[in-house]
């Protein structure tokens, strides 16, 4: 099947998992023989050639064409893709609840609290949706989406270790996590994690932030609960910009990958860590489940006492650590580009057919 | 340390394991025993994780609300101040010389520039903020509309009763009626203790309430008390039917509001409620206007009962006397949830 598509997004940036993710399915669906185009509202500087101004819209209908709505939050574009003739389909990448900001960046939640508003006032007006998972997918069809199809991220994710890592014994384990500097990701859940663990464990216990900073309040709060708690020396940020080289090196000299995200729209770190077999524990709900499914230990709800309990077994059991390790590499195949390519074309060609 | 069932020790060592490793959910489980075994061991840090609670209580998002529109007009403000006081360190001596040059140089062009988008800035925040003003006028004014669903249920009659006169012409119709459904009945309050002793010699299992004459003397059938506040006290469904005269004429909007709910809820599925009342006309004519204007009671209309009844889950139906002074209303219960 081939014809037009319009890729639609609020802002297309370069080092954006969203962003990536258009990038893929652009370059699949040139290669299925659809006639395609990137638009957005901002482009970061020097992405101009790949991505147009979602202004360009504006010049009237698009022949033959059906767009591809990319919803994160919200945004002037989604009212104006309501109001086109061209057949629309929303891919969903999962809203951060508006709540989660309101303490830290206000202006945030609004425009969190108005991409919820704007998912329920486009169901009625879209042909067709796709879910990065099946959480995701829930929340579109609670929303009035009907036909959601779970179509997966479709990212590069570049080589993957062949085989499971070996347990090495470490007096300071290093407890890693990968994401921007936000609230809804809890870095201050892995700080008091952190702080409970030296004290029932031994204080030779880091932990490694790794990721840009979304809140600055949030992130100055996070230095300060740091050393209130007396781990301001075992907290590292690393929150100006990781080079790839660097990234893995983290991913490598870790202990496990730690994560108590209260809300993920997927978690492409999860993934990461997943393919250099690191073990992964972390909080269950949202699309963390999903994500991590079988590669890795899953605790509902738990307490400090709990979560540096679980890091502990982890970090000096070699069974586990190697258990979990394997875990991981077994669920990483999921997400080979060529997995998620094909799955995310058939959905795609699926919600087309039924236009 | 070890675990119960398997030779494992890694208290702040490295495990070995003579057991093949457990299943994830087995492992869950046993961290969270772990957990527990440690909370109460001697030693542990109670004091840190009251204080990891409290400062995990302190981040935990608030039930969803929208944000006060008076932070978002704050940010506004915070946001409009403008600072051109650039940094000028820099790796060599010679380029923070430039820059510090370059600064001195510019700065008046800069202050004109950042003065004016400051005052933009400080300028749309104000206008936000009438803004929010006159949106929370409007929110408080909403509100009040709201309760618009008429007026909130009374708890006692608003005046007092009338005499009852016409009572008479319809005892006997009405009488036919309530037996229709055995049980109690209850009767208010015009001339309580003859009509409740006359509906009694019919075979009716009748009781009433008078608001009228001296508390202590009423017979053992009838009490003394207000209508509303009675009923508040009867128990659901257990009243097969009520027949109402006199204080019919005492009611307002809030009164026949919480009269009718509280009988939808007394009175039994296929219970009957009668109603005699004057009509509203004859009472106008017989009575000086302006006594009628300054009248405590006054009569409804039929129709009035009729609606309120209705929109309370009976079937209601009214019938005019021959000369039209009076009329009398019989409501059915229907098997309905509740109040319409």
């Amino acid at each position: 099947m081939t014809g037009r598509v319009l890729q639609v997004v609020p802002t297309f940036a370069a080092h954006d998992a969203i962003g990536d993710h258009i990038r893929q399915v652009d370059r699949l669906l040139r290669r299925a023989g659809y006639d395609t185009g990137i638009y957005a509202t901002v482009v970061e500087p020097g992405l101009e050639e790949r991505c147009r101004p979602a202004r360009e819209l504006l010049d009237g209908p698009a022949r033959d064409a059906v767009v591809l709505y990319h919803h994160s939050t919200g945004s002037t574009v989604a009212d104006h893709l309501g109001a086109r003739p061209e057949p629309l389909i929303v891919d969903y990448h999962n809203i951060t609840p508006a709540e989660m900001w309101d303490a830290w960046e206000p202006m945030v939640a609004v425009e969190l609290s108005w991409g919820r508003r704007q998912l329920h006032q486009l169901a009625p007006r879209t042909a067709a949706a796709l879910a990065d998972s099946r959480f995701n997918a829930d929340e579109l069809e609670a929303c009035g989406f009907a036909g959601v199809q779970v179509a997966p991220i479709v990212r590069d994710f570049g080589a993957s270790d062949r085989a499971p890592r070996p347990y090495r014994a470490r007096g300071d384990p290093e407890f890693l996590f990968v994401g921007r500097i936000s609230p809804n990701k809890c870095q201050h859940e892995l700080i008091t994690a952190l702080a409970m663990y030296r004290a029932l464990f031994g204080a030779g216990a880091r932990l490694r932030l790794v990721g840009r900073v979304s809140s600055p309040s949030y992130r100055a709060d996070l230095s300060r609960l740091a050393d209130e708690l007396g781990v301001g020396g075992a907290v590292i940020f690393d929150d100006h910009g990781v080079p790839e080289p660097e990234l893995i090196g983290a991913y490598q000299r870790a202990t496990a990958f730690v994560c108590l995200s209260r809300h993920e729209g997927f978690c492409v770190p999860l993934v990461e860590a997943m393919r250099h077999a690191l073990p992964v524990v972390a909080r269950a709900g949202s699309a963390v489940t999903d994500t991590v499914s079988s590669g890795g230990l899953l605790l509902s709800d738990p307490d400090p006492v709990v979560v540096a309990s679980a890091w502990h077994r982890v970090a000096t059991d070699a069974a586990i650590w190697e258990a979990l390790s394997s875990a991981a590499l077994a669920r990483a195949p999921a997400f080979d580009l060529e997995v998620t390519s094909r799955a995310f074309l058939d959905a795609f060609e699926r919600a087309v057919r039924g236009l | 340390m070890s675990q119960p069932g398997g030779a494992v020790f890694y208290d702040r060592g490295v495990a070995t394991t003579e057991e093949p490793v457990s299943g994830l959910d087995q492992l869950i489980g046993e961290v969270e025993a772990d957990a527990a075994r440690r909370r109460s061991a001697p030693g542990f840090p109670h004091d840190l994780e009251a204080r990891i609670n409290a400062e995990l209580a302190r981040q935990s998002p608030a039930p969803s609300g929208r944000v006060p529109l008076e932070r978002l007009v704050t940010s506004v403000e915070e946001a409009s101040f403008i600072n051109i006081d650039a940094p000028t360190l820099a790796s060599r001596r010679e380029y923070a010389m430039v820059k510090g040059t370059l600064k001195r140089g510019m700065a008046w062009y800069f202050r004109y520039v950042a003065d004016q988008v400051s005052a933009l800035g400080f300028t749309t925040a104000r206008t936000l903020r009438a803004f929010t003003v006159r949106l929370s006028e409007l929110e408080d004014r909403l509100s009040a509309l709201e309760v618009a669903d008429g007026p909130a249920p009374a708890t006692s009659l608003a005046g007092p009763s009338s005499a009852g006169e016409h009572l008479g012409d319809w005892l006997e119709e009405v009488t036919e009626q309530l037996r229709a459904t055995p049980g109690r009945i209850l009767y208010a309050d015009a001339d309580a203790e003859a009509v409740v002793r006359l509906l009694r010699a019919a075979g009716l299992d009748a009781y009433g309430l008078a608001r009228a004459g001296d508390p202590y003397r009423v017979s053992p059938d009838v009490r003394y008390g207000d209508l509303l506040a009675h009923l508040d006290t009867v128990e659901e469904a257990a009243l097969a039917g009520a027949l109402l005269a006199g204080c019919t004429d005492a009611m307002d909007g809030a009164t026949l509001r919480g009269l009718t709910d509280h009988l939808a809820r007394c009175v039994q599925t296929d219970g009957i409620v009668a109603i005699v009342s004057e009509a509203p006309w004859w009472w106008h004519l017989r009575l000086d206007p302006a006594a009628a204007d300054l009248a405590e009671t006054k009569p409804l209309s039929a129709e009035t009962w009729l609606a309120f009844l209705h929109n309370a889950g009976f079937e209601a139906t009214a019938c005019y006397a021959t000369d039209g002074r009076s009329y009398a209303v019989a409501a059915r219960r229907e098997a309905s949830p509740g109040p319409r």
